[in-house]
């Protein structure tokens, strides 16, 4: 007779489920860019955990697994070249100052993950931005900053690989492939990732034009270049991040997609992912507060 | 079940008036035992008035780890089922529903009755329980949240409270006792033990399931109302990760989260009463919540705050009319007896 119904998942059983569907994605990583991204993911994930413990004070709090998601997250965002300790840094501020400084877990306004990466991107510039030509953002800048010659001209580049950026573009069907799991255990909503997804697809269909000197980069590629499944399956979908009512979700997702796509094409960054978020981030409060809810039954 | 027991005359209900009848489920204090608590003579006659009358016995138990009602249906079931026809009979009910929330209870008690209860099974999903859901369920009619279902001759009654109406009438026996989960298992528990002799190994234990169970201090005792007895897990509960998934287990679609994160005071908008009065405590978000927060608790808080400080506004404010009134009516009669002064004084005059 004893019957002890629990929910569907813990907090923790989200956070492993959430690290095995990372698995693929980091395995391609690893395959595309050598063994120096594992030295990369196991440090940012060390001195997340580390930070965590200093901030907490107890190595109980670990047990929720997100300090782990984080540093994984934080570390998987690096390119290949970037130095150790730059992204033990960068996980330590993104735990110390991303996560804590607002009271811990479930109470941070700001993607941690994304405010590790964001402070060494701007104290680093020249370790994280200029790294050797197999990597997306290189290819992100090609097509961005190729002046006046057209998308078919850039065809043989080496950069560019056979839809989206060398590596980058097998590392992100290795994330899809992951958050397509995470879709299906029902961790997260197909909502999310699909309207950042489609943020990103709709200038650049609204822009592409077969391939001019004006024109943005095929849909193809930009869906299948730096950061884009990364940030449509797991960065997005932090639920402390991220608004919970279905039209929020949306208005979210299609603000992180559409400022993405502005930031890859007019800004100063290859990538614009990481600022996208944390964007998003500061508009939260008021989405939350602007866009409705669902209505109460009966009324 | 003792002699000594008993407190009434045994009645033979076929034979006895359907008054008579009536007459001894309000002197047995009967009231119901699904959780409400609501006097079942009263949900009586509110149903005479009414054209038509059917009676729904209710055994779809669908609070998550509680099973007394199961076991009572299995252990007594045809007790359940004769006080059903009691029911009925008080009622002169046209028809007469038993649902349940398991086929082998279903087979079991389908076996040696006639057919003039329809026993029906209904799929153990949470919330089906729920008097407006069952009736919904079973006669496909959707009744508003501010009309009662007995009103419309609709009865609905706990398969605990059928026991205890025919134990009353068939046994003139009053509710001492009732069938409660305790820790899982289902034992006869005396009704008024304190709920800390019930579960001495545990310190923290909550009345009802833990989904919408409430937190029970030492001075909790078993009432009829309290179908289980559980641990309470509040103490074990992580923070709150925004995950929404309270939101999307709401039958209600009451945005739970905003008035979760409201309630513990990481959100500043003003909460809608509306939406906590919504609520019926069905304790569904607490079942899906991944960090085992105890939500109920939080939207029961800030419910009895608001309709507090509301009570307490409207009780200011019906005091200072009433001071007004006052008011007004000392300064009219100060007046009218100055007015008769007046004109008594001038009356005075003329005689002079």
């Amino acid at each position: 007779m004893a019957v002890s119904p629990e929910p569907k998942f813990q907090t923790t059983g989200i956070m492993v489920r959430v690290l095995i569907a990372l698995v693929p994605g980091t395995a391609v990583a690893v395959w595309a860019f050598g063994l120096r991204m594992i030295t990369i993911v196991v440090s940012a994930m060390l001195a997340a955990v580390a930070m965590e413990m200093v901030c907490t004070r107890s190595i109980k709090s670990l047990r929720d697994g997100s300090a782990v998601v984080t540093g994984i997250l934080l570390g998987l965002c690096m390119p290949p070249t970037v130095p150790f300790w730059i992204v033990a840094i960068g996980s330590c501020i993104g735990i110390g100052i991303g996560k804590h400084i607002y009271g811990g877990l479930g109470k941070n306004l700001f993607n941690p993950a994304m405010v590790g990466y964001v402070a060494i991107l701007v104290s680093f510039p020249e370790q994280l931005t200029h790294f050797d030509a197999l990597t997306g953002a290189t290819a992100l800048e090609v097509v961005s900053h190729r002046g006046s010659s057209t998308l078919f001209e850039l065809g043989n580049h080496p950069s560019l690989g056979l839809f989206g950026a060398a590596g980058y573009e097998w590392i992100n069907c290795a994330f899809l492939l992951g958050g397509a799991y995470l879709v299906a255990v029902r961790i997260i909503s197909w909502h999310m990732p699909l309207a950042v997804l489609v943020g990103i697809a709709c200038p650049t269909v609204l822009f592409f034009d077969g391939g001019s000197a004006a024109s943005w980069g095929s849909p193809l590629f930009h869906l299948f270049a730096g950061g884009t499944m990364l940030t449509a399956f797991f960065i997005a979908t932090d639920p402390v991040t991220s608004p919970t009512g279905r039209a929020q979700i949306w208005v979210y997702g299609l603000f992180v997609g559409i400022t993405t796509m502005l930031i890859r094409k007019y800004g100063a960054w290859a990538d614009g992912f990481a600022f996208a978020i944390l964007l998003a981030n500061i508009l939260l409060p008021f989405i939350e507060r602007r866009v409705p809810v669902a209505q109460a039954w009966n009324r | 079940m003792t002699v000594s027991n008993q407190k009434f005359v045994p009645l033979d209900w076929k034979q006895e008036s359907p008054s008579a009848l009536l007459d001894r489920i309000r002197d047995a204090e009967i009231v119901g035992m699904g959780g409400a608590g609501f006097p079942t003579h009263l949900k009586f006659e509110a149903a005479l008035r009414a054209e038509h009358r059917s009676v729904i016995a209710n055994g779809v138990e669908t609070d998550p780890g509680v099973s007394a009602d199961k076991t009572l249906l299995r252990q007594n079931g045809n007790d359940v089922i004769e006080g059903i026809r009691i029911a009925a009979r008080v009622l002169n009910a046209t028809s007469c529903i038993l649902a349940v929330s398991e086929r082998s209870i279903a087979n079991q008690l389908k076996e040696g009755n006639s057919s003039d209860i329809d026993i029906v099974e209904v799929e153990n999903t949470y919330q089906n329980g729920e008097e407006r859901v069952l009736i919904e369920k079973l006669m496909g009619r959707r009744i508003a949240s501010d009309v009662y279902p007995a009103t419309l001759g609709i009865i609905v009654l706990n398969v605990a409270t059928l026991f205890a109406i025919c134990e009353s009438v068939r046994d003139g026996l009053p509710v001492t006792k009732r069938l409660a989960t305790v820790m899982g298992h289902d034992q006869w528990c005396e009704i008024g033990t304190p709920v800390h002799d019930l579960a001495p190994s545990s310190d923290k234990l909550r009345v009802g399931s833990f989904a919408n169970g409430r937190p029970a201090d030492s001075k909790v005792s078993l009432q009829p109302t309290h179908n289980a007895v559980s641990i309470d897990r509040a103490n074990s509960a992580m923070p709150c990760i925004r995950c929404g998934w309270c939101d999307t287990a709401c039958p209600k679609h009451l945005p739970v989260e905003r008035l979760l994160n409201e309630a513990t005071g990481s959100l500043s908008a003003p909460t809608s009463l509306t939406h906590l009065n919504d609520c019926n405590d069905c304790g569904a978000c607490v079942v899906s919540c991944p960090s085992g927060i105890p939500i109920i608790d939080y939207i029961r808080g800030s419910r009895d705050r608001e309709n507090n400080s509301r009570t307490a506004e409207r009780r200011a404010s019906e005091a200072l009319s009433r001071f007004e009134a006052k008011q007004q009516r000392i300064s009219t009669r100060n007046q009218r007896t100055l007015d008769d002064r007046e004109s008594r004084m001038q009356q005075d005059h003329k005689w002079q």
